[in-house]
């Protein structure tokens, strides 16, 4: 087993601060994502920092990063504030899992490509010069469809999409002091040998989430499609989230999951809806719009279907 | 050599039978025998060790001083070791053994090196430490590549070039002429291809083992379904009597088909015992699991399947290419079950860079029967006809004509919709489909029976339990012949001290031990009452063990009681599994089994989603029916997974598998199990004195088959390729 040494922090900056002394130095939440790196060697780090032992006090509309998913699930305050972002924390992974898993780990987990996640194989993510799902040949029936910077990897976070939508900001931390970050900016295009999918520096932290609840958030949905209804990751998710005034598309937003490398906004769907009423043709052009950019690899062209239909669902059930 | 008249078969469908029953043997159970405790719903004995976690696996042991082995795999699907550098891993701390384990590689997974270190941990850095230079060469790991004219040798064969070796070739009658014939003669001649996954056996106990020398004895506390296969392949290899290695298996975690003989890490992990002079645990990673251990092997089988426009099923022709990787063992089961005039099935294996195919739960036949039983399905469809119907007509097994109505009453086949009917994007759809199986139950097994003087009962079998429930099963025939209850039988077993026992392959387990069994308890119970009868003086033949008493006498006795007048410590009897003993009529050749499956599939997003499975299945008589449930929900709970999610999938470009866990390699978890209605079908059988049949692998034969053609109704397009992912419900449905 590779060894590394185990640090605890009180607090978000005091992990920051042991980050920034170690450029080899990792932050650990519950450690899903972490420890199945750990375990295939795909990382050797240096020393481990658990923000596991973090506490913050509790303060209005400020989501700490260590909020478990099973607390954002069965949130009764989200149900009416923000039920999208529930239902996309409940859905997840299974309840094992999402009793552990926590909000700042789950935005800043890696992809589950299996050509990243395997040691036997070329990733581009990784430092090869290849994107391996993209090779002839390659299996890449879980892929992005909106592959973006070389990469073909599916983002695999189902809250992302949902704060995203929810127009949310992050808090970031480090040993210089902190600022904020709307979630929308924590992603960036991939780049070969950027492993991860966040514009976080090596000892940046995610120190809570917070957004306002509007009528977006309010009226809003979240729908994914996995082939397991347990311990899978999804298809293709989608989050609709609506503003409808006098019966008029004044704001939407439609971003989603598990359809390129980070999350995806479709903003010429959302531009088609605006400022029009809602109807099933409206329905049926947005959700066209999503996937018209798509370009599918050989083997997950059925994602562009779902996708659609998903999308479609969203908007009927936030239309009703 | 007694005759007696038996009367065999079920309710509805009887026949007498006389039976030659060898001297000294019970009278067989048959219609009328009154039975106590077998046929009723005992619970596994050890079920509470299981779900407490006493039960102590092979993984479990832990013995002071233990060192952990394990294998350093191929990375590569086909290569040469050049030179190999252990120095680094040999200098670390606590690496205690090391050996090279091959050099010519064929597949990846395949062991390069063994190591034994003091803990886990430093196993784990010693493997990471070991330096090999590898010539790559070409490889070939998908089916339809190996097949090319040019495609790389994937591992040299005797007698002949290329990948694709010839299996199987089985005409009806004079061969392929009279298949030809019967198509010509036919109103609808459907062709079609189909294709299945491999599946990994993934058993939740990986294979291995804990080796312990004391002096040159050795003793494995094996992760296997053949104690004895085991015990020999293990002296074989290490140039020992098989008296010298003593194989245990209380417990074991799955084996499905995949655990043998003792593998090439069993026999390293015992050598590395021996070198390092402590016990040694050598247990496979998830990974090596996947890649070594074991698979069902996959299949493209190409039918043209003719009938009559009155339904009788005339041509059945199957050619069929699969890979069981470098072993060349992909048949399939197909065509089977129903009365075609005239059948061929011509089968191909095809090699391939992967690990070899192992025998998986009802070898050949979960792929064959999702084709088969498609076909037979898109026979009735042309034919304009009810496929039930249609299999009623060509089904000659007495046992399924009753099963079928039996299960179409229970699923509510009347409401079946015309293919693709219904409103809205969930549409539900049924399917059904048949299964058989021999009856495996054979001569060869011995088991020893002890009645102590203070009354205890004491059974032992050196066969394993690979999870039907052996322990209980013993403890249930003697029982019964004791007229005890079951709990009051203590029993061990998975020790080759005890009595030989067949290795668990073909489900022939409680078939061929069962009848031992009762036999052991037949002979002790004469023991016991002859001498209880002799020191009361009375007449041996008027005493009877029942209710837990001796009866017969003027008061009846509690057995502890009548156990005290023995005049010895002990009283034991082994019963031998004679050829005789397995010699009595037969009611039906075959197992049989049908079942049904309601769907449920959204055709806006290709999800499948079973709702209900009805599994209606016979293995002669049923000696626990909640055993029996338990291994027929265990089947369909593999068969829905095997249906629509299980898929090993391996990169053509390196060769290396892409899902070697238990997370991408998907195994149906609870909330994808459907509603599950087990009906065990009792048959007096005949066969053996106890007319119990095979039951482990035929449920699991026709699960995929009823689903696939469930789903078929449901969307009114079919899915012929395995497992039904919604890529492939949106391609039939022409959406992508
Ligand atoms: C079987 C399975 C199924 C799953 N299904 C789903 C699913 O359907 N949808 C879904 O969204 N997720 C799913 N997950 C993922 C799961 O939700 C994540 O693994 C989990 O949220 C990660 O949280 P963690 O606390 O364990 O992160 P860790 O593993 O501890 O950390 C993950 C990464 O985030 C970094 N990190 C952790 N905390 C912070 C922070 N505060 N600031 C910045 N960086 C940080 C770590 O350094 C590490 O790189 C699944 C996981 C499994 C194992």
């Amino acid at each position: 087993m590779h060894r590394f040494a185990y640090h605890t922090a009180e607090s978000y900056s005091a992990a920051a601060k042991a980050l920034a002394k170690r450029p080899e130095a990792w932050a650990k939440g519950a450690g899903l994502d972490l420890l199945d790196l750990l375990k295939e060697r795909l990382i050797e780090p240096s020393d481990l920092v658990s923000l596991h032992e973090v506490r913050t006090p509790p303060a209005k509309g400020l989501l700490p990063a260590h909020t478990t998913l099973a607390e954002l699930g069965r949130d009764e305050g989200l149900a009416k504030s923000f039920p999208a972002l529930m239902q996309a924390a409940a859905e997840a992974a299974t309840p094992q899992i999402r009793n552990r898993a926590t909000l700042g780990g789950n935005l800043a987990q890696h992809t589950r490509c299996p050509y990243f996640r395997g040691s036997d194989f070329a990733c581009y993510k990784r430092g090869a010069p290849v994107c391996s799902a993209q090779e002839q040949g390659a299996f890449n029936r879980y892929h992005a469809i909106f592959p973006r910077g070389g990469c073909a990897s599916a983002h695999p976070s189902n809250l992302a999409p949902a704060l995203i939508a929810g127009d949310a900001i992050a808090k970031v931390v480090s040993a210089d002091g902190s600022r904020d970050v709307p979630v929308a900016e924590l992603y960036g295009d991939p780049a070969r040998g950027k492993w991860s999918d966040t514009t976080l520096a090596h000892g940046e932290l995610i120190e809570s989430v917070r957004f306002e609840p509007t009528p977006l958030t309010r009226r809003s949905v979240y729908k994914e499609l996995r082939e397991r209804q347990s311990f899978d990751f999804a298809l293709a998710s989608v989050v609709c989230a609506l503003d409808l005034r006098e019966g008029k598309v004044h704001a939407v937003r439609i971003v989603c999951g598990a359809v390129a490398p980070t999350p995806y906004r479709a903003t010429d769907a959302e531009a088609l809806l605006v400022g029009k009423g809602l109807d099933e043709a409206q329905i049926t052009k947005a959700a066209a719009a999503v996937v018209a950019k798509a370009t599918p690899l050989s083997g997950n062209k059925h994602k562009v279907v779902i996708l659609k239909r998903l999308v479609e669902r969203a908007l009927r059930e936030l239309n009703q | 050599m007694s005759n007696e008249q038996l009367r065999l078969g079920f309710e509805g469908f009887e026949l007498k039978a006389e039976a030659n029953v060898p001297d000294g043997a019970p009278r067989p159970w048959d219609l009328d025998s009154k039975l106590r405790v077998v046929g009723t719903d005992v619970p596994r004995l050890d079920g509470e060790d299981k779900v407490t976690g006493r039960a102590r696996y092979s993984y479990d042991q832990r013995f002071p001083g233990m060192v952990y082995a394990g294998i350093l795999g191929s990375p590569h699907a086909r290569a040469r070791v050049k030179a190999l550098d252990t120095k680094a891993a040999e200098q670390l701390a606590g690496v205690l053994h090391l050996e090279p384990l091959g050099d010519e590689l064929y597949y990846a997974g395949q062991p390069v090196v063994g190591v034994a270190a003091v803990s886990e941990e430093v196993l784990d850095d010693a493997l990471a430490a070991i330096r090999v230079d590898y010539e790559v060469l070409p490889h070939v790991v998908d089916t339809d590549a190996a097949m090319a004219p040019n495609a790389p040798q994937a591992v040299p064969r005797r007698g002949g070039d290329g990948n694709v070796v010839q299996g199987r070739r089985d005409t009806s009658g004079d061969g392929d002429a009279k298949v030809a014939a019967a198509h010509a003669a036919a109103d609808v001649i459907v062709e079609r291809e189909y294709r299945t996954q491999v599946q990994t056996h993934s058993c939740l106990e990986t294979h291995g083992t804990v080796c312990r020398w004391e002096g040159d004895q050795l003793t494995c506390y094996a992760s296997t379904q053949a104690t004895f296969a085991f015990q020999n392949t293990l002296a074989q290899a290490l140039k020992l009597r098989p008296q010298n290695v003593t194989v245990i298996t209380e417990h074991m975690g799955g084996g499905f088909g995949s655990k043998f003989g003792a593998d090439a890490w069993d026999v390293f992990c015992a050598r590395a015992a021996k070198a390092t002079g402590r016990p040694c645990r050598l247990m496979l990673t998830r990974k090596a699991e996947h890649l070594i251990a074991g698979n069902r092997p996959d299949s493209i089988q190409r039918c043209t399947f003719s009938a009559s426009k009155d339904g009788k099923l005339l041509g059945a022709e199957v050619h069929s290419w699969g890979t069981g990787g470098v072993a060349p063992s992909a048949s399939i089961a197909n065509p089977a079950v129903y009365a075609f005039e005239a059948q061929l099935s011509d089968q191909h294996h095809v090699l391939t860079n992967a690990g070899a195919a192992r025998a998986f739960r009802a070898p050949a036949h979960p792929q064959g029967f999702f084709a088969l039983e498609g076909m037979i399905d898109e026979v009735a469809k042309e034919l304009g006809m009810d496929p039930l119907e249609l299999r009623r007509k060509n089904d000659p097994h007495p046992v399924r004509q009753r099963q079928y109505e039996i299960g179409a009453e229970a699923i509510g086949w009347g409401r079946r919709k015309a293919d693709g009917a219904g409103e809205g994007p969930l549409k539900r759809g049924l399917g059904v489909a048949a299964a058989r199986w021999k009856h495996n139950g054979r001569p060869g097994c011995s088991v020893r029976c002890r009645i102590g003087k203070d009354g205890s009962v004491f059974v032992a079998s050196g066969a394993q339990d690979i999870g039907t429930g052996t322990r209980t099963l013993l403890a249930l025939m003697v029982a019964e012949e004791l007229g005890l209850e079951p709990s009051a039988v203590e029993v061990r077993i998975g020790h080759t001290t005890d009595p030989y026992g067949h290795g668990s392959g073909g489900s022939v387990t409680a078939p061929s031990i069962g009848p031992v069994a009762r036999q052991a308890a037949y002979e002790v119970k004469g023991q016991l009452l002859r001498a209880v009868a002799e020191r009361l003086g009375v007449e041996a033949g008027a005493l009877a063990l029942e209710g837990g008493q001796l009866t017969g006498t003027d008061t009846p006795l509690p057995f502890a009681k009548a156990c005290a007048l023995l005049p010895v410590d002990a009283i034991e009897a082994t019963g031998v599994g004679t050829r005789e003993l397995f010699s009595m009529p037969r009611f039906a050749p075959e197992v049989a089994g049908v079942q049904f499956a309601e769907v449920e599939v959204d055709v806006e997003t290709g999800l499948v989603r079973v709702v209900k499975v009805v599994a209606v299945q016979d293995c002669g008589l049923v000696a626990d029916p909640l055993l029996a449930r338990s291994q027929i929900n265990g089947a369909v709970i593999q068969g829905v997974s095997y249906a629509l999610f299980e898929q090993r999938h391996l990169d053509p470009k390196t060769g290396a598998m892409l899902n070697p866990n238990l997370l991408d390699y998907k195994i149906v978890g609870a909330l994808d199990v459907p509603e599950i209605v087990a009906i065990p079908f009792s048959v007096a059988n005949g066969i053996s004195t106890t007319g119990m049949s095979s039951l482990g692998e035929p449920p699991a034969v026709p699960t995929a088959g009823a689903i696939g053609n469930a789903v078929a109704n449901a969307i009114g397009a079919r899915v012929r390729s395995l497992p039904i992912t919604p890529d492939k419900v949106l391609a039939a449905l022409g959406e992508v």
